[in-house]
């Protein structure tokens, strides 16, 4: 067992900063308390920010944490003390971030996530290296069951290293969508300051944009499209920027970014599933992202998607070979195309087109109030042409989800791949890793032996729906039947 | 798609559904009727309507709700099998849940005031990642469940650690 240890020193700026945030409301209310002077004022900020200071330099002093074979402690609060055990065994991932600020103190925020339903997980604001190390050095003794007389003097040995190399990386970046979201926002900041402005700046700029040709607008459009594309490619350069990932035993350590510096460490026992995912333009690039989807007590929706990709990109037809180091257990099973009903394809097709045009419904709907309240309404050219619209992409994106379905069963391994919204995705999971199978029918689809299927994986700290539609009822029994069948 | 071996729930579930049912019912009727006393002279004819329309579908609801129990009753079963627990629901639109007890972490029973008369109660059966409810089964078939899944998972769990 260690002496119990404090932070480091850094850490008093971040328990200022939170005493700061707390303390912000009921200071402005007091500090807004009769009619004080300019100095009167300075004065109360003057208390705040010293009590502040001190209470932030008490909750570090009053922070620390300690070692022993099979769990950390960590003991907190100036007044009321808080104790939390946590045994490694528990512990899932460790994640260690570092902003910009932090580093030329060489300091981390670290993460300690465990496999608890609720969101709990142990935070540290900062911790040198070395303190980092040897917690990692601890968990890694204690989850591998090396005795405890090792624990200081044996460094793991690393059996696999993966580096993202600079073309990987802008292809990577290029090939994102997130540049369709940077757009959202520009369009949203644009149109918010236009609220704001100046009517007479305002008839200046309409007059201006009036005045402008096809090629004016193009140009525009375009513009906007490349500032979108380029903060966009600037956010992913910075987050996957100088990807590492490491294999050490049954750990792997992930460690990304360029301003801000991510590291993670996870077991690899803890995977529940690998999930191999290609939008459509990677998808005519012959580029796949690997990722996992891990046991943790963090929320799904408030889950980082970036946490758990283990390669940003690979090519298609290299991933068994270059994941295989990483993941030694894993079998990438040929994929079978899915036994789906005979018609299953103008199933979903007719489904496609019924969600289509119920989308089309709202918006004549809303066409409609617009038109009767606001006296402003879209044309009937504009209307046949968003019909059109709508239909082409729902029935593209069905004939994708039938199509591409794929279902095989390996031994203790299946492996699905379904393209919800264009977005293909392959996932390899093993049979003690599904939680559960549902099926649904509706009547008409029991008329032809057709059920959906849908399997349940963990995923954060709820589940992910695997979901495959229109199979023949024989093969959902088969998958419910290899499910339940105990060795 | 239900096997003949499926078990039912039991009778007085139909009768727990109708109280649930028929207290919505009087609930809605009694907050529309005191919307209507407390505000009709306050808020414009619009806002009146709009709130009754919606009291109105609840009500419908609660109505279609007591009419289906025949239904839900029918097409409401389970299974359980020394490997899995398997829930089957809906004629029109059919549900099938599998869960291998293997993957079972813990199994909650929960009764309220209605379920408490009747003597039923609902057992929720709960996995690292989702969690199913079978509802509105006997105490003492509740508690059996209970005993069953778990001693079930326990071994289940016993198997895989001597692997």
């Amino acid at each position: 067992m260690t002496k119990p240890m404090r932070q480091s020193k850094f850490a008093v700026f971040a328990m200022v900063g939170q005493t700061v945030k707390e303390l912000f409301l009921p200071f402005i209310f007091f500090a807004m308390q009769g009619d004080h002077t300019f100095s009167r004022k300075l004065w109360w900020l003057a208390g705040f920010l010293l009590v502040s200071f001190i209470f932030g330099v008490l909750r570090w002093f009053f922070f620390t944490y300690d070692l022993n074979a099979h769990e950390i402690t960590v003991n907190q609060g100036v007044f009321v003390k808080r104790h939390a055990h946590v045994p490694f065994e528990r512990i899932q991932t460790l994640t260690k971030t570092q902003p910009v600020l932090f580093q030329p103190f060489g300091v981390y925020q670290v993460r300690l996530e465990t496999s608890g339903e609720k969101d709990d997980q142990l935070t540290f604001n900062a911790l040198t290296p070395a303190q980092i190390d040897t917690i990692a050095r601890y968990r890694q003794a204690a989850q591998t069951k090396v005795s405890e007389t090792l624990i200081d003097t044996k460094q793991p040995q690393v059996r696999a290293t993966y580096h993202i190399n600079q073309q990987e990386l802008v292809r990577y970046a290029l090939t994102s969508f997130g540049s369709l979201g940077i757009m959202g926002v520009i369009f949203t900041i644009l149109s918010e300051v236009s609220n704001h402005l100046p009517q007479h700046v305002m008839m200046g700029l309409d007059g201006w944009l009036r005045g402008g040709s096809v090629m004016f607008y193009a140009t525009l459009a375009a513009g906007v499209i490349l500032v979108g594309m380029g903060v966009a490619f600037i956010k992913i350069y910075n987050q996957y920027y100088g990807f590492t990932l490491t294999r050490v035993g049954q750990h792997l350590a992930i460690a990304r970014g360029l301003f801000t510096k991510h590291t993670m460490q996870l077991r690899t026992t803890r995977v529940q599933a690998v999930q191999l995912e290609q939008s459509l333009l990677r998808r005519a690039l012959h580029l796949q992202t690997v990722s996992v989807l891990l046991a943790s007590a963090n929320q799904s929706e408030k889950n980082d998607t970036h946490q758990n990709v283990l390669m940003p990109v690979v090519q298609s037809g290299q991933v068994a070979e270059v994941i295989q180091p990483f993941l030694p257990t894993l079998q990438i099973p040929t994929l079978k195309r899915a036994a789906t009903v005979r018609h299953a394809l103008r199933y979903q097709m007719q489904y496609a087109v019924m969600w289509a045009l119920g989308m089309f419904g709202l918006l004549l709907i809303a066409n409609w109030l617009m038109a009767t309240y606001l006296h402003f309404a879209a044309g009937f050219v504009w209307l046949v042409g968003l019909a059109g619209s709508l239909v082409v992409i729902w029935s593209i994106s069905g004939w994708l989800c039938i199509t591409d379905q794929r279902l095989t069963i390996a031994d203790d391994m299946l492996a699905i791949q379904i393209t919800p919204w264009f977005t293909k995705r392959q996932y390899y999971v093993r049979r003690d890793k599904i939680q559960g199978v549902r099926a649904t029918q509706s009547l008409f689809m029991a008329r032809h032996q057709a059920q959906h299927l849908q399997v349940v994986v963990r995923h954060g700290d709820s589940a992910t729906y695997i979901k495959l539609r229109y199979l023949q009822a024989d093969v959902v029994a088969q998958v419910n039947r290899w499910l339940i069948d105990v060795k | 798609m239900i096997p003949t071996n499926a078990k039912s729930l039991p009778q007085a579930a139909k009768k727990v559904w109708a109280v649930q049912a028929i207290l919505v019912m009087g609930i809605v009727v009694l907050a529309d009727i005191c919307m209507n006393s407390l505000f009709q002279s306050h808020w414009s004819h619009a806002v009146m309507t709009a709130i009754n329309v919606i009291f109105c579908a609840i009500l419908a609801l609660a109505i279609g709700r007591l009419l289906c129990i025949p239904y839900y009753y029918r097409y409401h079963k389970y299974l359980l099998t020394p490997d899995a627990v398997t829930i089957y629901r809906g004629f029109f639109l059919r549900k099938t849940e599998t869960m291998p007890v293997n993957r079972i972490q813990n199994v909650d029973t929960e009764q309220g005031p209605i379920l408490q008369y009747f003597h039923l109660q609902n057992v929720v059966i709960v996995t690292a990642a989702h969690n199913f409810k079978i509802e509105t089964i006997s105490e003492d078939v509740a508690q059996t469940l209970r005993d069953q899944l778990i001693a079930a998972a326990r071994q289940a769990r016993e198997v895989d650690a001597d692997d």
